[in-house]
């Protein structure tokens, strides 16, 4: 978009993206080293950038709690289930909202989205008997669940003023040739709608990924525990707070992630140039 | 396509008799599965907490029971509600307001092609991937008056003569908050940004070039128009996200000093979870509702109107 | 909207049946355990050692362990007993307890465990699990938040010899700021209401004041109030106690010979030796310190600390002392071999009187012992609302420390909240 033959717009490019990218990086630069600096190395006075003596302890003792593994398991079993929930219920409202007439319609939406306003933790204390007498406490299916209520509002939203944008002729086309309503949303909307539902997905993957209230309350057993109560529970409770150690859990904890976005991200990239989305 | 079909049929009138009523039915099936788990797990337990703003609800009632507005009444006289509003508003506003301009100033140079680009945007990314109460200790730690790396730069450059406690001051912990949420929110606005960008039609931008725009007229007049209506959505997602924000806050101030970051999320985990006083913590979400509903339906009115 | 019909009642309805079944599954030999320090790295692989051996001991009782972190335990509590969940026994901090015994309803320890209790635990430790009288918490590990000394910092300084008095106390602060100016004197907590409260308090009985009289009016409007605040106030106006620092912090400074004195349960060897990186070595350094008294000859002022042991019995059932409630308890709290086991671990002063005999050789642990021998409770926390008055507390000493308003003010706001947060509450 930018264009570069003058060298002044060189420079502001080059120094807003050293800027930011030293604000964005430098915190996890300093996770990094940390996780790798023995316990005495790390809350000095004058602390060094790089790790005097490295160690790889902290990442041997997390790794070797055997733990980590699991809440890792539990935390993309239920994010990820969180997200892909929340983006077919989404999906299937948003298309309604946006194809479709009939008589409390507005009402349904402005509902939507005005509870996404109420806060998450007040919300809590009504859910949690409702799990309970579901059957779904302490289950990784009831958590999953639960996480729809940080994204489902907001991502119907996302995607309605997503699809509201796309052509009417698109899908008279379909409809004319004879396609069914689901046919026309599942061969015609969706693949033109691929970065909308990424970002949904990621949305709300993000939102029950780095939850802790409710993880917390809503699953109890050790072998259902996600990331951050995990780590909370093991690594920064009331007796030791071992920072090298929960600096070096969240780097392997987060690892998956990034590169499942570095995946996503390509594909994310396809759909955008491949998509006819033109705005 | 050059059948006489309107652009927009939703905005016509109903269709004959039969049809509209079937496209009333297909509609409503569609929405229908979000419809029961939205009912479920959003509205029921939303209308429940309507209703217990006006209960006295406590760790030592057996029973709640009716109060009316009493709980709004105890929260006004209490005389800290208003102290709190306040903070949540400027907490609110700076922190969405400095995402919202280094998420876009990000976004523009993620958009550009330079080698590693890929790498780049992974990577950025890991803000908001890491637990936050690590993010949150994190912060507070570069902060912190006694073995901080803020002070420690500051103090070998000469700076400083004696170490502050950054913390210790309200303005001091509120540009600190901000600062760690800003941190963490700014992948999800860049990365909507930058979708944003690359939906861009290229010939757009050759256009203005060939009308001799430079960079900034285009991203004023062209990037800019272009993206508002994502700008819209993400900064009511943006201010509703940090409405929300619980985790950073409290892991890095816990509040304080004294109230100053005491934001309604803060106050109503405070008196839900520490003061048992459940009736308190609803009507605390409800003042709080009844702040955010007004200004995100002007927000997001533009869109609706769509509908 | 089929579900914004189903009240709250009904669905509690529900939950009750749900838990009468989870009750009898309880008599049919499931013992439901909740606590936090069985999930804590430090703490674990004891814990976990003291569980399984319970279970090898007991083929027949099927125990369930149930986490939270410590920070949300008080929450999960609540809603696990609104919904009727099963909790057994549950592992308690001292400060919980006046409030955990409306809600849990205790069996009382005495009736449970019979004379064996008298006989096995020190009377000034059976303390800190007594609400009115009744032993509803047996304690599991019993101490103070007392005062450490950093013996390294105070030898640099040139304080050959532990300030007894008030006075002494503020000499000593001064000459190691003097002899040092990267050194925290006193590290006070200044952050957290809930450490500033409790720190706070030490100092408000040191000058002789109180936040509740006998009648439980609010009686911290008073000159002894004032002269405790005006001397923190004063201490941090001299750079003698530092801003932004809570007991984490404390921790670390304290293992870096960065500080003199601190608060802190008898973990705080524990903790030095982890920060300071040398482990027992770093033990020389550490002196459990009495605090300071205003005149030479009053008791030493220090908080009651521990970690209970509680078996919620809102039914009113019989606990006999062989059920398996029991048995866990004792397990726990009253063998020995389990007690010095879990001290050695994570430095967790044992209860009984044999095990503490046995530690008569660790001078810190007969030091620190003989400080908490005059320790109280908690103020704050005999209130159903406690965690309204600790932070009403916190947020007016804060204001004075960081000098937002004089000393004098903050008590008199102080009083005039304490009063509205209590006016309509009755204390335990």
């Amino acid at each position: 978009m930018l264009d570069f033959a003058s060298r002044s717009a060189r420079w502001v490019f080059a120094a807003t993206f050293l800027v930011l990218a030293a604000f964005l990086g430098f915190p996890v630069f300093w996770m990094v080293s940390t996780a790798f600096k023995p316990t005495a190395e790390i809350f000095v006075r004058f602390p060094t950038l790089l790790p005097a003596a490295p160690t790889l302890d902290n990442f041997r003792g997390v790794l070797g709690q055997g733990d980590l593994p699991l809440w890792l398991t539990n935390s993309l079993l239920t994010a990820g289930g969180a997200a892909l929930l929340t983006t077919v219920l989404a999906t299937l409202a948003a298309h309604s909202f946006a194809r479709f007439r009939y008589r409390g319609r507005k009402p349904l939406m402005a509902l939507m989205i005005s509870a996404q306003m109420f806060p998450f933790a007040v919300l809590l204390i009504s859910l949690y008997p409702l799990l309970q007498a579901a059957g779904l406490l302490d289950t990784r299916l009831g958590l999953t669940i639960a996480y729809i209520v940080f994204a489902l509002p907001t991502g119907t939203y996302m995607l309605f003023s997503y699809f509201v944008r796309l052509p009417e002729e698109l899908m008279e086309a379909a409809r004319i040739d004879g396609a069914s309503e689901l046919g026309i949303l599942l061969r015609v909307v969706l693949p033109v709608s691929v970065p909308g539902l990424v970002t949904v997905g990621l949305y709300s993957f993000m939102w029950a990924w780095n939850d802790l209230l409710y993880a917390m309350t809503l699953v109890t057993s050790p072998e259902l525990r996600t990331v951050g109560p995990g780590l909370l529970m093991s690594q920064l409770g009331e007796m030791r707070q071992d920072w090298g150690a929960a600096m070096a859990a969240s780097l392997v904890a987060s690892l998956p992630v990034v590169i499942a976005f570095a995946l996503v991200q390509r594909w994310f990239v396809q759909g955008l140039t491949a998509g006819a989305v033109k705005g | 396509m050059s059948l006489a079909i309107a652009r927009q049929p939703a905005r016509q009138a109903p269709r004959p008799g039969g049809l509209a009523r079937a496209q009333a039915r297909t509609g409503l099936l569609l929405v229908l599965p979000a419809m029961v788990v939205f009912c479920a797990v959003i509205l029921f337990p939303f209308l429940d907490s309507l209703r217990r703003a006006f209960y006295e609800d406590t760790l030592m009632t057996t029973e709640p029971v009716f109060i009316g507005f009493g709980n709004f009444v105890q929260l006004w006289e209490d005389g800290t509600i208003l102290g709190t509003w306040i903070v949540t508003v400027v907490f609110v506003v700076l922190a969405t307001a400095a995402t919202f301009a280094l998420g876009l100033a990000w976004a523009i140079v993620l958009n550009e092609r330079f080698r590693g680009r890929t790498l780049v945007r992974a990577l950025s990314l890991l803000p908001w991937v890491l637990p936050s109460t690590v993010v949150a200790f994190l912060w507070a730690w570069l902060l912190n008056g006694q073995y901080g790396l803020l002070n420690a730069v500051l103090l070998t450059f000469g700076v400083l003569d004696e170490p502050v406690a950054w913390l210790a001051t309200s303005s001091g912990a509120m540009a600190g908050v901000v600062a760690a949420k800003t941190w963490l929110s700014i992948p999800l606005f860049s990365a909507f940004l930058l979708a944003g960008l690359q939906s861009l039609p290229r010939e757009q931008v050759e256009a203005a070039r060939i009308d001799g725009a430079g960079n900034w007229h285009v991203f004023r007049h062209v990037a800019w128009p272009h993206l508002r209506p994502t700008i819209a959505v993400l900064l009511v997602l943006g201010a509703l996200g940090n409405l929300q924000q619980f985790d950073v806050i409290y892991a890095m101030t816990g509040g304080g000093p004294v109230r100053a970051t005491t934001v309604m999320s803060v106050e109503v985990q405070r008196q839900a979870f520490q003061a048992w006083n459940l009736g308190l913590a609803a009507a605390v979400g409800v003042v709080w509702f009844l702040t955010i509903v007004g200004p995100a339906f002007l927000r997001l009115r533009g869109v609706m109107k769509e509908a | 909207m089929l579900d914004a019909k189903l009240g709250r009642r009904a669905l509690l309805g529900g939950a009750a049946a749900l838990a009468a079944s989870g009750t009898a599954r309880a008599q049919g030999g499931t013992l439901t355990y909740v606590g936090w320090s069985q999930d804590e790295a430090a703490s674990k692989p004891v814990l976990t050692q003291a569980f399984d051996g319970f279970r090898s001991a007991n083929p027949g009782i099927r125990l369930d362990v149930v986490g939270f972190p410590w920070a949300q335990m008080q929450q999960n509590l609540v809603l696990r007993q609104r919904s009727n969940q099963p909790q057994d026994v549950v592992q308690l901090a001292e400060r919980w307890l006046p409030q955990f015994a409306r809600v849990l309803r205790p069996a009382d320890m005495r009736e449970v465990l019979g004379a064996e209790i008298a006989q096995a635990i020190d009377p000034g430790l059976l303390r800190i699990g007594q609400v009115g009288g009744a032993q509803l918490g047996l304690p599991w590990t019993a101490a103070s938040i007392g005062m450490v000394a950093n013996r390294k910092v105070l030898a640099d300084a040139g304080v050959t010899e532990a300030p007894r008095t008030v006075d002494a106390f503020a000499d000593a602060l001064r000459r190691i700021k003097r002899s040092n100016a990267e050194v925290v004197p006193y590290a006070f907590a200044t952050k957290n209401n809930l450490t500033m409260s409790p720190d706070f308090q030490v100092w408000l009985w040191t000058f002789g004041g109180r936040l509740f009289d006998a009648e439980d009016k609010v009686a911290v409007e008073s000159d002894a109030a004032r002269a405790a605040l005006t001397f923190l106030v004063d201490l941090t106006k001299e750079g003698l106690i530092a801003r932004d620092v809570d007991r984490p912090d404390a921790r670390r400074l304290f293992g870096q010979n960065r500080t003199a004195f601190y608060h802190d349960a008898p973990l705080a060897r524990g903790f030095a030796r982890d920060n300071s990186g040398q482990g027992a070595a770093f033990d020389a350094n550490v002196a459990a310190f009495a605090t300071p008294v205003l005149r030479t000859g009053d008791a030493t002022r220090s908080l009651m600390w521990g970690h209970l042991l509680v078996l919620p019995n809102a039914r009113g059932a019989r606990i006999g002392a062989d059920s398996a409630a029991a048995k866990l308890v004792r397990h726990l709290a009253m063998d020995d071999e389990v007690q010095l086991r879990y001290f050695r671990a994570v430095g967790l002063f044992p209860v009984t009187r044999s095990a503490l005999a046995k530690l008569g050789d660790d001078a810190y642990v007969v030091e620190w012992a003989r400080n908490a021998g005059t320790a109280e409770m908690d103020e704050p926390s005999t209130w159903p609302n406690a965690a309204d008055i600790t932070n009403i507390v916190g947020e007016e000493v804060q204001a004075a420390l960081l000098q937002t308003k004089p000393p004098a003010q903050a008590i008199g706001d102080m009083a005039n909240r304490l009063r509205r947060a209590t006016a309509n509450q009755r204390r335990t």
